[in-house]
């Protein structure tokens, strides 16, 4: 999959530009890192990646074609992880997945081993058979990530997908997506460095709806001549309110 | 198959929910105590429709709240973040209102899991299964589907809550408040309760079912109209009203389905099939009344004729009624003279429901037009005549009955599989023109065979078959007005009573209760007693007491003719009733024998000065009578309490009290305002003046005694209030209640 952003711009109605100008292009097979400080357009971005936002000029091609023209298949290659989501409290993990799953029109014979899968990479086993409204905030935040593997789409954005999470389940998942990007474009954003660090092929910094780098995480710490990621984004981001 | 198995997640998971589950269970034990303490004038109304009629409010406003929890929370908790990342946003919308849609029915059928064995057990052998399914399916099931369509489209097209609230709790109150203020004027517009009332539990119910089933018709349309463009206005992709529905529109099927769903709503009120464009009745003169019950008025002078240079000498006619299709076709033949010998133009009135087909004049075609519509469902039509000094016109005619859309928009006429009630003018096109005193009226009339008819005025004879139905021959007077024609599965019992030949028709299937509760013997002790008193019926040797269904509400006297509704034949205490002083039973049906006495053979005629009238003198006819049928205790409860009652309800009333705030109001404010005071003024006021007249002249037998001679003195005649007070000798003061 290859996607294209071409002089993407968003602006709210208050009149504040959360988007300027982005244009970059992403393709699988690739972990990309969206981080950047609060407010700084991560989430705008992903919200137009995955068609919830309509851009207010420029575009976005997937395989080459504008993203809402084939929103059908679009749709059917993208599992989605949102930073703030609500699920169906009444209904049990396994339900809930299964409900996804039909709206992914993933097949009924294939849908259980599906749903099975799922819940094992995301360690929810014993959460099988409880109802969403019993588990704690860390274990909805699983359910909203196994959602999002269901059928294994080929286009996974997560916005902040172990906020919330321990520090083991935090790595386990950095593993799994590390793992799940060989084959297919995941993008990742967070604030939390150490993720992107560890696993992010390509980073893309963020900050007030412009793209101040895009390159690997090893590219940063080389370009501000620092050990560490997390001293290299704070380089990048040192006297910016005076640029 | 996918659309189908998301569909059927989408349900599973809305009946997972407890809100949902709560939902329904308070519906469903709102329906259980709505059948339970369920009252209503017959056992249909009392245990089935009321209780449907009562859950559907209930259930409009649950379910509009349960619609909007739906569509909000998943909005407020970003659940639709997920949710339309994954499948269509537009079908996800109207899964959720199938979804909704089908809670709905799972609750009318959790409901009728009780509401059908109640149902049948409560109304026995009344039980009728096409009235069940109207109350908890047409009514109910209805109600709350509009309630989940019509929220959802508002919703989507606000997107807020709040508005969406204010406007469904709106709706839904401004539906019961206009029901409940019997404000029946346009009929498909209550939504929720709908005006459906006074089923029949002895025939059938098609024509209410007719109204409801077109009320509903209209009410799905306007809400699948207000739906759709909900749909169009879903806000997409963080776009404005505007812009979204730009966006939606852009699926060519959501605009078409709009267009056509606003244009079916404008068609199906435009088109509505029932009712006409009767132009109302100007009671200027005449008396309304508040109660529902029929006052007779009588009409001074003869009426005028459009024409009197024609003259009718002869009508006959050939009917042919289809219950099967609901409509009628026949042919009328009419002989006139001219007595100018000019070209004339003979005025024709028909039902607003029936076309002339055909006309030949003297064997040579001719050409009906037709004209405005009157009053009272009657169409006017025209035919050139040429010069002649006499005509035979042939009429050929067919159609399908309207009822008058004015006043409280009830279907009185009409056909169907087990009633019929034709008025004069769509039995035969009514010939607006004199009418000779030899003048013959006679007819074939094709019906059903398990239909036996009874008109109004005139004697009907059954003949052979004909073309599978029975022909029954008529002979009548064709200058009779209401010489309806009524056609049901009676029974007839015929007995002699106050020298004549009385017959009751009733419902075939009110057998059991006509029995049980002696009628037959009841209005032979009514006209015996009457005639007794007051002397005998001259002007017929016949008297039928006929059953009219529930919904005519009441009863009427015309011709020899008395008719009560199938009400008054309930056993006491079966139903429920609204009101404890509601009527009906014995009350309504000797009422209706005295009207013969006072209203039919003498016309007491109303003035605008006094209270008298033919309903007084008939309601303290029928106190007399029940006094010595069911003693002084009944009387005195049903009768004289509820008469003062209602006389110290009138005397304190504000304009009364106080006329001279009257002067500031309009004529039209006025006229409402006196209007509202006549039931009292007639039923209960003038029947206690009598009692007045019953001390000063010493006694009841005093008073009935003049009384006796007042009628035999003015038989056929109208009666003033002068010519009562002259006959009793008593003064306007001294029967004052004042």
């Amino acid at each position: 999959m290859r996607i294209e952003l071409k002089h993407l711009q968003k602006k709210y109605k208050g009149g504040k530009t959360a988007v300027k100008d982005i244009s970059l292009t992403l393709a699988s097979p690739s972990l990309v890192g969206l981080v950047g400080p609060n407010g700084a357009g991560k989430s705008t971005l992903m919200k137009l990646l995955t068609g919830n936002l309509l851009p207010g000029s420029g575009e976005i091609l997937v395989d080459g074609q504008p993203l809402l023209k084939n929103e059908k298949q679009f749709k059917s290659s993208l599992g989605y992880l949102p930073q703030e989501f609500g699920l169906f409290e009444d209904l049990t993990t396994e339900e809930f997945l299964d409900y996804m799953a039909a709206l992914k029109c993933i097949e009924r014979r294939t849908a259980k081993s599906e749903i099975d899968r799922v819940i094992t990479v995301t360690h929810l086993e014993d959460k099988r058979k409880a109802k969403i409204r019993t588990l704690s905030g860390g274990q909805k935040q699983r359910v909203g990530i196994a959602q999002a593997l269901l059928g294994e789409p080929k286009l996974l954005i997560l916005d902040e997908p172990t906020a919330g999470l321990d520090p083991a389940e935090r790595v386990s998942f950095r593993n799994l997506f590390a793992e799940a990007a060989r084959n297919r474009l995941i993008i990742l954003s967070t604030h939390i460095i150490e993720d992107v660090q560890s696993a992010c092929d390509m980073l893309i910094v963020l900050d007030r709806g412009e793209i101040r780098f895009t390159g690997t995480p090893d590219e940063l710490m080389k370009m501000k001549n620092v050990s560490s990621l997390e001293n290299a984004y704070m380089a990048l981001m040192e006297g910016r309110d005076s640029e | 198959m996918i659309g189908a198995r998301k569909l059927s997640h989408e349900i599973r998971r809305l009946l997972s929910e407890r809100i949902t589950l709560l939902f329904m269970a308070i519906i469903a034990t709102g329906a259980v105590w709505y059948s339970i303490n369920g009252s209503g004038r017959t056992a249909s109304d009392a245990f089935i429709v009321n209780a449907a009629k009562n859950s559907a409010f209930l259930g409009a406003l649950l379910f509009a709240l349960l619609t909007l929890l739906q569509f909000h929370r998943d909005f407020r908790h970003n659940t639709n973040d997920i949710i339309l990342t994954s499948t269509d946003p537009i079908h996800h919308q109207v899964r959720k209102t199938l979804a909704l849609i089908c809670a709905a029915i799972v609750t009318s059928l959790l409901i009728s899991l009780f509401a059908l064995p109640y149902g049948m057990v409560k109304t026995g052998s009344y039980f009728q299964p096409a009235t069940f399914l109207t109350a908890w399916y047409l009514i109910f099931l209805a109600a709350l589907v509009f309630a989940v369509l019509l929220t959802s489209g508002f919703y989507m097209l606000t997107g807020h809550w709040e508005t969406t609230s204010v406007i469904m709790a709106g709706l839904i109150l401004l539906s019961k408040l206009l029901e409940s203020m019997h404000a029946n004027s346009e009929y498909l517009l209550y939504w929720v309760q709908t005006t459906a009332g006074n089923f029949s539990d002895v025939i059938t119910n098609r024509f209410q079912i007719d109204m409801l089933l077109w009320n509903r018709l209209f009410c799905l349309l306007v809400s699948l109209s207000i739906w759709t463009l909900g749909l169009c206005s879903f806000r997409r992709c963080g776009l404005g009203l505007f812009s979204s529905f730009r966006m939606n529109c852009s699926r060519l099927w959501i605009p078409l389905f709009l267009t056509s769903s606003i244009i079916l709503s404008g068609v199906s009120y435009a088109c509505e099939p029932i009712f006409d464009d009767s132009k109302p009745i100007d009671y200027s003169g005449m008396i309304k009344t508040d109660t529902g019950e029929t006052v007779i008025t009588v009409v001074a002078d003869t009426p005028e004729v459009a024409n009197p240079e024609l003259m009718l000498t002869e009508k006959a006619f050939d009917l042919d009624v289809s219950t099967k299709k609901r409509t009628l076709s026949g042919t009328a033949e009419y002989r006139l003279m001219n007595g100018s010998g000019k070209a004339q133009t003979l005025p024709v009135q028909t039902n607003t429901g029936i076309n002339i087909d055909s006309v030949v004049i003297n064997g040579i075609e001719g050409k009906a037009t037709r004209g405005e519509t009157g009053e009272n469902s009657t169409a006017n039509w025209r035919i050139e005549l040429p010069s002649a000094y006499e005509y035979v016109i042939r009429i050929c005619y067919s159609g399908r009955m309207l009822n008058n859309n004015t006043s409280d928009q009830r279907v009185t006429y009409g056909i169907s599989d087990g009633y019929i009630w034709l008025p004069a003018d769509g039995i035969t096109p009514h010939l607006d023109i004199s009418v000779s005193d030899e003048c013959s009226f006679y007819g074939n009339l094709l019906l059903n065979e398990k239909l036996e008819p009874f008109f109004l005025h005139g004697n009907t004879i059954k003949g052979g078959t004909r073309n599978g139905k029975t022909q029954w021959q008529y002979t009548g007077s064709p200058d009779a007005m209401g010489i309806s024609l009524f056609a049901a599965e009676y029974m007839t019992e015929t007995f002699e009573a106050g020298g004549l030949n009385a017959e009751l028709k009733y419902f075939a299937k009110h057998e059991s209760s006509v029995r049980d509760m002696d009628a037959a013997n009841v209005i032979k002790a009514a006209i015996d007693y009457f005639t007794e008193v007051y002397g005998p019926l001259f002007y017929d040797k016949h008297l039928t007491i006929l059953e009219l269904p529930a919904y005519f509400s009441g009863g009427f006297a015309g011709g020899s003719t008395s008719a009560v509704d199938e009400t008054v034949f309930s056993p006491k205490g079966y139903i429920p009733a609204e009101s404890p002083h509601s009527g009906g039973g014995i009350d309504v049906l000797v009422h209706e024998i005295a009207h013969q006495w006072w209203g039919i053979a003498t016309m007491p005629v109303q003035d605008n000065t006094s209270f008298w009238s033919s309903e007084g003198i008939t309601c303290y006819s029928t106190y007399c009578f029940l006094k010595e049928y069911l003693g002084e205790d009944y009387v005195q409860e049903n009768y004289i309490n509820e008469w003062q009652h209602n006389w110290e309800i009138y005397k304190n009333a504000f304009y009364i009290q106080h006329p001279e705030y009257l002067e500031k109001l309009s004529d039209k404010d006025v006229s409402n305002i006196m209007g509202s005071f006549q039931g009292m003024k007639l039923y209960n006021i003038m029947p206690l003046m009598m009692l007045k007249a019953e001390d000063a002249l010493g006694g009841t037998e005093a008073l009935q005694k003049k009384l006796s001679e007042l009628y035999m003195s003015h038989m056929g005649q109208l009666i003033t209030y002068d010519d009562f007070l002259a006959a009793t000798g008593l003064t306007e003061e001294a029967i004052s209640l004042e």
